[in-house]
């Protein structure tokens, strides 16, 4: 079940702004987080008139990683260890095929980032195809401090966006990176001072919206060159 | 690494892994260590 209020949409004219909206837990990535940004994200991909997408978080944090509950084990049963493995597995492709289906959708994705891109959030921040960053926002996978492993394809896009050996240095060793080497590698496009990262995300957001039939074109052939990961996801989804 | 593979085989791998991972103890440490804001110690189970 999906709650309605974790994550915003708002239309106006071509650009969709989607907002991660649980800014009093850094926006934390939870199951019902992710089943409301494919919902928003579905809603858009059917909205002829929208032209590009900015995502964000509210509050403090764009995404500061997973939500670290204490109960997060048992929302999945299982009568032995074995079945609960096949279950988690279950849930995992689902979550693959939700976090493919954002990569899909039809129109470009600029993603402003602040606070913490993290774990989760990393992973979400990296399906987009444009990243802003604000001066001071901390990059970083701690899936391998919390035991957890990275199961929505962060390590694979990041080798694919930075190399193998930046993936490993950041998968490996959990440390958190400034905006300034994540510009530098490429992960970010643009660093802007904080106050000013929104604003820069919609205006570069409206010079994509200009031009709609040349830049959803041009969405498909980038996507399908630039992007290795994108390639069966984007030959596979329906497109207008 | 799985930057010779395709994305889907690199997902079910990942997937399997973070099932086996999800139902061990060193989970349940490793979360309670994030909450905490400490090192986890793990124990392999």
């Amino acid at each position: 079940m999906a709650d309605d209020d974790a994550v915003l949409l708002d239309i106006d004219g071509p650009i969709a702004t989607v907002t991660l909206n649980r800014p009093d837990r850094l926006n934390a990535w939870s199951w019902e987080m992710g089943m409301a940004l494919t919902q928003r994200m579905e809603t858009i991909a059917a909205e002829r008139d929208v032209r590009v997408v900015v995502l964000k978080g509210a509050g403090r944090s764009f995404c500061a990683g997973i939500d670290l509950k204490p109960d997060v084990r048992d929302r999945i049963v299982g009568r032995s260890p074995a079945e609960k493995v096949l279950n988690y597995y279950h849930r995992y492709r689902g979550s693959h095929r939700r976090t493919q289906g954002i990569e899909a959708i039809p129109q470009p994705i600029v993603v402003a980032l602040h606070g913490h891109c993290l774990g989760a959030g990393f992973e979400i921040a990296m399906l987009a195809d444009i990243r802003l960053a604000a001066e001071g926002t901390v990059f970083g996978c701690p899936e391998v401090k919390i035991g957890v492993a990275i199961d929505c394809g962060l390590d694979l896009r990041l080798a694919q966006e930075v190399g193998p050996s930046w993936a490993k240095w950041m998968t490996l060793t959990a440390r958190r990176f400034d905006a300034a080497l994540a510009h530098r590698l490429g992960l970010v496009q643009e660093v802007h001072p904080a106050d000013a990262l929104f604003a820069k995300a919609h205006e570069l957001a409206a010079e994509i919206a200009c031009e709609r039939a040349a830049r959803r074109c041009r969405r498909r052939s980038a996507r399908s060159t630039c992007s290795p990961t994108r390639g069966s996801t984007t030959r596979s989804a329906s497109r207008r | 690494m799985f930057a010779d593979q395709g994305l889907d085989d690199a997902l079910r791998f990942e997937a399997m892994n973070a099932a086996v991972g999800f139902v061990s103890e060193d989970l349940v440490e490793g979360f309670a260590a994030g909450r905490e804001k400490r090192s986890a110690r793990f124990e392999g189970k």
